[in-house]
């Protein structure tokens, strides 16, 4: 039996992934204030609970120095973040540049069964966009992106409560700006299940000799603080799913995950398969995810009854700090008789582990489901 | 023949310099019930994917600074790894929410810290004032 749970996280985030494209806008003050009130407020509890618990925490006292990428350690508390600054020039819409991500999440670990992880994300902020002053159409949105609890059951089992990242292949699970290749984010990685689930899930680690991973969850009902319809192609609910992953090495893994989902406002049940992968050879790292989706319902008409998407990336280390990407992605859709393809090419230029700069250019061909062609360029930090 | 000999003297020299002058001291608190680790163990701990000692206490692996050169004999001689390599996937680790192997700036703040933190394991140079620290392994 475990006398200690030690490591606390409360976590606040703010943050998001790129690259979904965003409505033309619409300034609405109390939306905004709505938004800048709910961040408040739960940064307001993150504290509360830092405070509360950090005396609790004593036994896993950690160095009280900052260190860049992994946050501040305040007495038993982590608080750490990351923020994209994203400017692009995509066809068919204004140029402009975005905070596309400030994320902060606090985490912390009081005993065995209260371990609070809260992350909270700003996306999307206008800087600019042409034809307009800058800073005039700030208009962020704030989303609550993970706020669980883990009971730490033995060595291997975690039994969590709450909302978590949707266990789909790899990129969805870690989708902070500066720990992904490119700033586009591919569809394959969102854009066809829930990215988030509320429920219960069970996370058994270290399994055998081969140190595989297994995540189940359930989410009966809806997700908490669910995504705005708008900016997602579907809303689900009732989920529940499998991500297993076993690890080639350091970051090298394969995964396979099932996931099943009722699509909202539909009485369609749909059913995902995904396998993802990575594998270094010397300087190329290759990484990828493919879904299988069936969709089943009599009356509900689509023009496809089954999806298929994937992608192909390769991040070539020109040296120590500078990466050459491609990857290429396609995605039938179930509304759409063509498949849509893109293509990329870009540079990303590390000069620490949780800095990077991005530039690449995207080439999209097909129905438009959320990436448009054109250049674009970030800045990421984990801080 | 003088030369030869000069040169086999000088690399044999270098060499033994190389392969000796280094040892590292992996440290942990006394309470920890454990009186030896493998370097497989090591590396299991510090790539976060043995999160407690056999007595149920949570380990908290300690790592030197970035630019530390004693950090990075370590990390290839046990994690096998580079330092970039791991400090990538310490910050993935990170965001899922697991926390990597706290930093101390020197040997001194190292034992202070293992000294201190019940669960708390680290890597030192040398072995002097190790009061109140158990030492766990010699490496290499």
């Amino acid at each position: 039996m475990h006398q200690v749970g030690e490591i606390c996280e409360l976590g606040l985030f703010y943050g998001r992934i790129s690259a979904k494209t965003r409505p033309i806008l619409l300034t609405q003050m109390h939306s905004n204030s709505r938004s800048m009130s709910k961040l408040l407020k739960v940064v307001r509890i993150g504290i509360l609970c830092a405070m509360s618990a950090g005396p609790l925490h004593a036994a896993h006292a950690q160095s009280d120095d900052y260190i860049l990428g992994q946050g501040l350690n305040a007495g038993s508390f982590n608080i750490a973040g990351y923020a994209t600054v994203e400017a692009h020039a995509k066809k068919g819409q204004d140029a402009g540049l975005l905070i596309d991500d400030l994320s902060l999440f606090v985490k912390g670990s009081v005993n065995r069964v209260i371990n609070p992880f809260l992350e909270v994300e700003m996306a999307e902020a206008d800087l600019w966009f042409e034809g307009s002053p800058p800073l005039k159409n700030i208009d962020p949105r704030v989303d609550i992106e993970r706020l669980y609890n883990d009971f730490i059951l033995d060595d291997h089992v975690t039994f969590r409560v709450g909302k978590i990242l949707s266990p789909v292949g790899e990129w969805n699970s870690i989708h902070a700006g500066p720990l992904v290749w490119t700033t586009t984010r591919p569809l394959t990685s969102y854009r066809n299940y829930p990215e988030f689930v509320t429920g219960v899930s069970a996370i058994a680690e270290g399994l055998g000799a081969q140190e595989l991973r297994v995540e189940t969850y359930w989410q009966p009902g809806s997700d908490l603080d669910g995504p705005d319809p708008s900016n997602v192609a579907y809303l689900f609910h009732n989920t529940y799913g499998l991500h297993a992953e076993l690890p080639l090495g350091l970051t090298d893994k394969i995964g396979l995950s099932l996931q099943g989902a009722d699509v909202k406002g539909t009485r369609e049940k749909q059913f995902l398969v995904g396998l993802n992968g990575r594998f270094t050879l010397d300087r190329l790292e290759i990484e990828t995810e493919m879904t299988w989706t069936a969709l089943k319902h009599p009356l509900v008409v689509r023009k496809h009854k089954t999806e298929y998407a994937g992608y192909v990336q390769g991040a070539f280390a020109i040296s120590d700090k500078l990466y050459l990407i491609g990857r290429g992605e396609f995605f039938r859709d179930r509304n759409f008789d063509r498949t849509s393809r893109n293509f990329l090419i870009g540079l990303n230029y590390r000069p620490k582990a949780p800095i990077s700069w991005k530039l690449e250019y995207v080439e999209q061909s097909g129905p438009n489901l959320g990436i448009s062609s054109g250049p674009i360029a970030s800045f990421n930090i984990l801080f | 023949m003088r030369i030869f000999l000069t040169f086999w003297v000088f690399f044999t020299l270098a060499f033994a310099d190389s392969a000796f002058a280094r040892t590292v001291y992996v440290i942990a608190n006394p309470s920890i019930q454990v009186s030896k680790l493998t370097q497989d163990e090591l590396e299991k701990i510090y790539l976060l994917r043995q999160p407690y000692w056999p007595d149920g206490r949570a380990i908290v692996p300690v790592n030197r600074e970035a630019s530390s050169d004693l950090r990075e004999f370590f990390s290839n001689l046990v994690l096998k790894q580079s330092m970039r390599s791991l400090s990538n996937y310490w910050d993935q680790m990170h965001f899922r929410g697991k926390s990597p192997p706290v930093v101390q700036g020197s040997n001194e703040s190292v034992i202070a810290f293992v000294r201190k933190i019940p669960g708390a394991i680290g890597y030192v140079e040398e072995l002097a004032n190790l009061d109140g620290v158990k030492v766990m392994a010699e490496l290499p």
